[in-house]
């Protein structure tokens, strides 16, 4: 069920319904009713997945109880270590297993011998990556004695499973989501028309940018040969978009969601491409994975204590396992460690905290030197995208020396005029709006009812205008 | 939660009432599934000679040219559409003597739900009254298709006077025309790209499907004539021949196994030239002549 499909338009007010009708004097009503409606929102995916949902849930409680119960450090650490290994175990095998599998085949094959590696015939299990993390942040917070275990199974259960975070994320931590599970919850008027325009923003970033975009950028991609220099960075340049759209998008529908229910995610975007340099880049994008590598891999590892060499190896460790953890392709680790190497200068030279602060705050535009930087990073970020999108690293290496020739002068053999004149009003509504966290949070609320609502049905046209066939979010896929 | 409520309903009840009229107003455009179905309802029992399949056979095949014809064939119409269609006016195939079916080099692949048309879906059940799935979108207009779309086609009925039936009084496609014909060579190419499948899941249920209709068919005593369609040679270079040859050898096998059916294999038939087609896999209106008079000659021979 996508969150882009009229089953979930569906799906979503019965569940709203329900839950408010229980009403906070039912607190536990109404957690059985989200779990409920979460596993019935997974196994609208693929029901047989569900039950590895169900033992990873099942293995982190107990282990988690057990952690807790355990009276020396020894049985603490087993315990740890048991849910650990399976967590990643499960994940290696459905994630990795196939490309350890291909790549030790490929490796052999270098030196003439031959084998046909085994590899598995099964599609990843959608969400897997992101229920995982949910659990292994929550077994380490227990070990680390940052939080005791959660004795409720329907509490735990629905910390890991909660619908609107469940397939692609925020990755939630325990102590941020788990009070607010116990919590009674009562309905707030305003909170829930801030989660309606969240939701309304994101379908607007997913379905008129993101599939717009992925339209072109699809098309060059998959024909990269047939097109120029400048036609490839366009592509570039597009997929950029379509995968902030689709992402961004995806998580304000998620934290509009979870708002609708009482329950505010941690928040996962802050206008990346309006960033300075990489390291604020990354300060803005997918920020609940970057924050879960920072504390539970880079701090553990030494963070930035210990010296230059150690920060410098703990940055390119977090990057390198955060291109993997995109996917098993070596285009997510070269992704991956590029991204290491464009924040390396501020790492070394201590200047990775200099952009903290929103750009042109209190100004209507950024000065000359704020511009340049946003356009330095932002290319920084597109050539990078292109290991991303890109099917294989030989096909990277092809557009990008595409992009190098004498063509990268002629003018781009597609020109989408629209395209460019909607991502021109996307990007001045994201540049109002970002000092708020999404950006049409404040748009227009002094403004009379009418006009308000006239720019609601305005962008409720333009989605359907643009809707076609329920396109995949990219994220699903990790 | 009242005021939550009430402002909700405020806000979406213009949206509904408008989706509403949109719908209403999209079905009152007469359309080529619909000419099809109204035609079959008052003139199934006077049809002799019906044609089902794809494109292929909507395109080509002019009834015009067969006596007491009608083309019931539609773009990427599966075995499951045949089949309800024939089983949809079944105590009133009167006069039916043959069915032709195309038995093409994707007719065993693939099926109108996992095509890229799958949006046509909607149009059988909206127009012919035939549901072979339960997915809500199939069941409306505003949902299968882009808003821009439907405007536009509100634009040229409402605005302009024009209609979407784009076949002829006999079921016939007439819009592929010799002279806005489309490159053979590229065309065959991406055809039979687009043709080869990945796997095989739909075979069983496919081969399945035609031994039904064959069954209906021998109930009725009706005469099946199965073929292959001509195409031109930039589409036949271009196929799988293990996709082609599994296809071949179960007509062939069904050929042996039932007595009212006769197959022709007219792929690489001579006869059909460059000038036939619109593009690699269509025929044009001189190529469907061409097919028509000899389908004639055909079926006088079973």
């Amino acid at each position: 069920m996508l969150f882009n499909s009229f089953s979930f338009a569906a799906f979503l007010p019965i569940v709203f319904i329900l839950y408010w009708v229980l009403g906070k004097e039912r607190l536990r009503s109404q957690n059985i009713l989200l779990l409920g409606a979460s596993y019935f929102f997974y196994a609208c995916w693929d029901w047989r997945f569900m039950f590895l949902l169900i033992f990873s849930t099942l293995l982190d409680y107990f282990t988690g109880l057990k952690m807790t119960e355990s009276k020396n450090g020894r049985s603490k650490k087993f315990w740890f270590w048991l849910s650990i290994s399976i967590n990643l175990g499960f994940l290696g095998v459905f994630k990795y297993y196939n490309f350890f599998a291909d790549s030790f085949a490929d490796a052999i094959a270098n030196f003439g011998l031959q084998v046909n590696p085994w590899t598995l015939k099964v599609i990843l299990p959608v969400g897997i990556s992101f229920y995982t993390f949910h659990g292994l942040s929550y077994v380490i917070d227990i070990y680390k004695n940052r939080i005791p275990a959660e004795k409720n199974f329907i509490d735990y259960s629905l910390f890991v499973s909660f619908f609107p975070l469940l397939v692609a994320g925020p990755i939630e931590r325990a102590t941020h989501l788990l009070p607010q599970i116990k919590k009674a919850r009562s309905f707030d008027y305003s909170k829930a028309i801030d989660g309606l325009r969240q939701i309304l923003w994101g379908l607007f970033k997913k379905i008129v940018i993101a599939d717009q975009c992925a339209n072109y950028a699809n098309m060059i991609f998959n024909h990269s040969g047939e097109y120029s220099g400048s036609t490839l960075l366009l592509g570039a340049i597009l997929f950029a978009f379509q995968i902030y759209g689709d992402f961004s998008g995806y998580s304000d529908i998620a934290l509009g969601t979870a708002r609708l229910f009482g329950i505010e995610l941690l928040r996962n975007f802050a206008y990346p491409y309006f960033s300075r340099d990489i390291a604020e880049f990354w300060r803005r994008w997918h920020i609940s994975l970057s924050t879960w590598f920072r504390d539970y891999l880079y701090i553990p590892l030494g963070g930035s204590k210990g010296g230059t060499w150690i920060k410098v190896r703990n940055t390119f460790i977090i990057f390198l396992v955060s291109g993997f953890w995109h996917g098993a392709n070596w285009t997510f680790i070269i992704w991956g460690l590029l991204n290491a190497l464009y924040i390396m200068p501020s790492i070394v030279f201590n200047t990775n905290r200099s952009n903290l602060d929103t750009v042109a705050q209190g100004k209507t535009f950024p000065n000359l030197k704020e511009f340049a930087a946003i356009i330095l990073t932002f290319g920084l970020t597109v050539f990078a995208w292109i290991f991303f999108r890109a099917n294989s690293v030989q096909h990277a290496f092809n557009i990008i020396s595409t992009i190098g020739s004498e063509s990268f002068f002629s003018i781009p053999q597609i020109l989408p005029v629209k395209l460019f004149l909607l991502l021109a009003l996307f990007l001045l509504i994201e540049w109002n709006g970002r000092m708020e966290q999404y950006a049409i949070a404040k748009f227009a609320l002094s403004w009379p009812k009418p006009v308000r609502w006239g720019i609601y049905y305005g962008l409720v046209l333009v989605i359907f205008f643009f809707a076609g066939a329920e396109q995949q979010f990219i994220y699903f896929q990790f | 939660m009242k005021k939550f409520v009430k402002y909700i309903i405020l806000f979406i009840l213009p949206i509904i009432l408008l989706a509403v009229l949109f719908e209403v107003l999209i079905r009152r455009i007469p359309n080529d599934y619909g000419y099809k179905k109204s035609y079959l309802d008052h003139h199934a029992n006077e049809v002799s000679i019906l044609f089902l399949g794809s494109s292929h056979v909507y395109y080509g095949i002019n009834p015009k040219y067969i006596k007491s014809s009608f083309n019931a064939s539609y773009i990427s119409q599966s075995f499951d559409y045949d089949l309800e269609i024939l089983k949809k006016y079944g105590n009133q195939w009167t006069h039916l003597k043959y069915i032709v079916i195309p038995v093409d080099y994707f007719s065993f692949y693939g099926r109108l739900e996992n095509s890229p048309e799958a949006w046509r879906a909607k149009n059988y059940r909206i127009y012919y009254d035939i549901n072979t799935d339960h997915k809500i979108f199939n069941s409306t207009e505003i949902l299968s298709n882009k808003l821009d779309i439907n405007l536009s086609r509100l634009y040229n009925h409402y605005l302009k006077g024009e209609n979407d039936i784009s076949c002829s009084s006999l079921g016939w496609g007439s819009s592929y025309k010799s002279i806005n014909h489309k490159d053979l060579v590229k065309s065959g190419a991406t055809a039979a790209a687009r043709h080869t499948a990945k796997d095989n899941l739909q075979y069983p249920t496919n081969l399945h499907l035609l031994d039904e209709i064959i069954a209906f068919a021998e109930h009725k005593h009706i005469k099946v004539l199965l073929f292959t369609s001509p195409a031109y040679k930039s589409y036949v270079s271009h196929l799988s021949k293990k996709q082609l040859n599994t296809t071949l050898s179960t007509i062939k096998k069904l050929n042996t196994s039932h007595s009212t059916i006769k197959y022709f294999n007219l792929l690489q038939d001579s006869s059909f030239h460059a000038q036939d087609f619109y593009d690699a896999d269509h025929l044009n209106e001189i190529g469907a002549k061409k097919l028509s008079l000899k389908m004639n000659v055909l079926l006088s021979k079973i």
